[in-house]
């Protein structure tokens, strides 16, 4: 058994069993709202992460955020749990309100580019923090040559932590595509970051 | 940091098995950038606030008949700077013709009198009550004015006893006539006294109201919403406070229980986080002391205790104090009228909104809605107590009747203040009721509001 069956055993069980919890954790707030706390705390994080990368300002991203979890909260009786998963449900609530704000706002400014206040506070040494500082600040710029979609690939699944099958149902795109784009962006990545 | 494997584990279906150690790195570089923002901690709690707020729905707060009653009967609630002014007066008038009290009973059958109704338990803002280590007995007497106690206070709630009297300086005209309408002004409750005992975690406040005489003169006073018999053959009228608007009763949104009952031109009430049963105990056991009937009589000792300082909610800031709206449907159009009262209650004063710059106001309706309305204060109505700023909205709605409507807006708007002082960008959340214009009843600060119109 190679080290990649065994993560992926790790993983795919994990996934599993949190998705089996989360579908409770959804039934309960379905039955009462009260409930719909433990979702909240779970996703309030990631969530913002997401729209924090989406949007230009540090204040409409946690206006997004505020709307998307007070939608989920009036939309969630007609969530189904048998379409799907409740992680990318939610995640379109947020993908279509950030879409709306760059509409109303009519917003030209780039986005997905790791704004300042999400680069990582390091607690290392000092040379570890330069070097830190220095390879995110290559990240950025390597970012900056990508096109939206796969910046938002990217937002997906390293700032949401959403996995490729949830991805694909919050992109309304089949699993294998998403797979092969996000691998794809990652190699390109890789080849920028090596002939710098 | 995440080790080789866990980054594997953790990226099982975008990174191959075979995949080099370069890639691995990559792949931590992004876990790290991407996982490295937080939401502050301040906003993930307002959040999680006005999500209990929203679930919980303005029109679980006190209700008459299920209609949600405004803001005003919070503590916090109204016109912040009328009802500041408004609770703070006492009548110098004879109550001689105006002695009866007419009680809104909520059972009575058919559509309530709305026009007529005016709520009355009305608690200080927090920041105005400065309690004294007093017995209340010996307050009532020495002073000279109207105070409500516990004749005999159960011992476990007798670790600490503090009393607040305000003194009376008559019933104004009004204290803004250009905020009221006019057939609302002369409407006022005047807070006499707080008596609050505390003990076991436990906290009981006796609070001691005076309705105005034109209030007592015109109106059906709403004393609770449902009508409860005491062990003395009295009615009282009970109801349960769930907005955590009383932070010092029942912290973190707990139900706040409430009792009032009328006693001669008081409303007498009892607000605690002990069940409703030892309420009603206690209620039989109140005692209410008139003012001495000279006025020169009436006067704060000098021997007394320095009062003991404000009340204070650490790190926690209730920059939206208050606000209501009604809805009004024309065809397609509809309009929201809303009124918005900011402040602090949080520092012990109603401090600094001069310290307050690009003060903006987004108002969200509920998504079915599809609106959002971002306005800017205006920074003449900053005071140095209270600000507040009113408007319309108007919208087309189609497809949606007026049922529909009235369902929509029952979980009322969300407002969401943001403002920079010292430099920081700072917000806060508030859920405000919106009630249908026709309902509007003399207890709603939003219909008393001119701004608006």
């Amino acid at each position: 058994v190679s080290l990649g069956d065994a993560a992926s055993f790790v993983r795919a069980s994990s996934a599993e069993c949190t998705e089996a919890d989360e579908g409770d954790l959804v039934a309960a707030a379905q039955a009462d709202p009260g409930a719909f706390d433990a979702l909240y705390s779970r996703y309030v994080t990631r969530i913002y992460r997401y729209i924090r990368l989406r949007v230009s300002e540090e204040q409409d991203a946690l206006d997004l955020t505020q709307q998307v979890f007070l939608k989920a909260l009036d939309a969630l009786p007609r969530y189904h749990p048998f379409g799907i998963p409740f992680s990318a449900w939610l995640f379109r609530i947020a993908r279509n309100a950030v879409t709306d704000h760059h509409r109303r706002s009519k917003s030209s400014i780039a986005w997905d580019l790791l704004p300042e206040s999400l680069h990582p506070i390091s607690d290392a040494d000092p040379e570890t923090a330069a070097l830190s500082h220095e390879s995110f600040s290559a990240l950025h710029a390597t970012l900056e040559n990508l096109d939206p979609y796969r910046r938002e690939l990217l937002a997906l699944r390293f700032a949401s932590e959403l996995t490729v099958r949830e991805i694909s149902a919050v992109l309304g795109k089949p699993e294998a595509t998403v797979k092969s784009d996000l691998r794809r962006t990652l190699q390109r990545l890789k080849g920028q970051q090596s002939e710098d | 940091v995440k080790t080789e494997a866990e980054l594997r584990a953790r990226y099982y279906d975008i990174v191959e098995d075979g995949a080099d150690t370069g890639t691995v790195r990559l792949i931590e570089t992004l876990d790290t950038a991407y996982q490295s923002g937080m939401p502050p901690a301040s906003f993930v709690a307002e959040t999680r606030a006005l999500l209990r707020q929203r679930h919980a729905g303005p029109s679980r707060g006190r209700t008459v008949l299920g209609l949600a009653l405004p803001s005003r009967a919070r503590p916090f609630a109204g016109l912040a700077a009328v009802l500041l002014a408004a609770v703070l007066v006492t009548a110098t008038v004879a109550y001689a013709a105006n002695s009866i009290l007419h009680i809104y009973h909520p059972e009575q059958p058919g559509p309530p009198p709305l026009s007529r109704l005016f709520w009355v338990p009305s608690l200080p803002p927090y920041p105005t009550v400065r309690y004294r280590t007093l017995d209340p007995a010996r307050a009532a007497h020495e002073s000279g004015y109207a105070v409500a106690y516990l004749h005999k206070p159960p011992l476990d709630l007798s670790t600490s006893v503090g009393v607040d009297i305000f003194p009376h300086v008559g019933w104004p005209p009004m204290v803004q006539p250009r905020l009221t309408a006019p057939r609302f002004q002369g409407l006022a409750v005047a807070i006499r006294s707080v008596v609050r005992y505390r003990g076991g975690g436990h906290t009981v406040i006796v609070l001691l109201n005076e309705p105005s005489p034109k209030a007592i003169r015109t109106r059906l006073l709403v004393l609770g919403e449902r009508t409860i018999h005491l062990s003395n053959g009295e009615d009282a009228w009970a109801s349960t406070d769930v907005s955590g608007s009383l932070p010092f009763i029942r912290p973190r949104f707990g139900a706040v229980q409430v009792l009032a009952w009328a006693h001669k031109q008081y409303v007498v009430s009892l607000f605690s986080d002990l069940p409703s049963a030892r309420l009603r105990d206690m209620a039989t056991d109140i005692a209410v002391i008139p003012p001495n009937a000279d006025p020169r009589r009436r006067h704060f000792p000098r021997t007394w205790p320095a009062p003991l300082a404000p009340d204070r909610l650490p790190g926690r800031l209730r920059a939206v104090i208050s606000g209501a709206a009604t809805y009004e449907q024309r065809g397609p159009k509809l309009t929201i009228r809303y009124l918005v009262n900011f402040g602090s209650y949080s520092q012990g004063a109603l401090y600094g909104l001069d310290k307050w710059q690009d003060v903006q106001l987004r108002i969200g309706f509920p998504p079915a809605l599809q609106r959002h309305a971002l306005t800017r204060a205006p920074e003449a109505r900053f005071g140095s107590g209270a600000g507040g700023t009113g408007g319309n909205i108007s919208f087309n709605v189609r497809g949606l009747g007026q049922q529909e409507i009235a369902r929509l807006l029952r979980s009322g708007m969300q407002v969401r203040l943001t403002w920079s002082e010292q430099g920081k960008r700072r917000g806060q959340s508030f859920v405000v009721p919106v009630i249908a214009a026709k309902d509007c009843a003399a207890w709603d600060p939003g219909c008393q509001s001119t701004i608006p119109r």
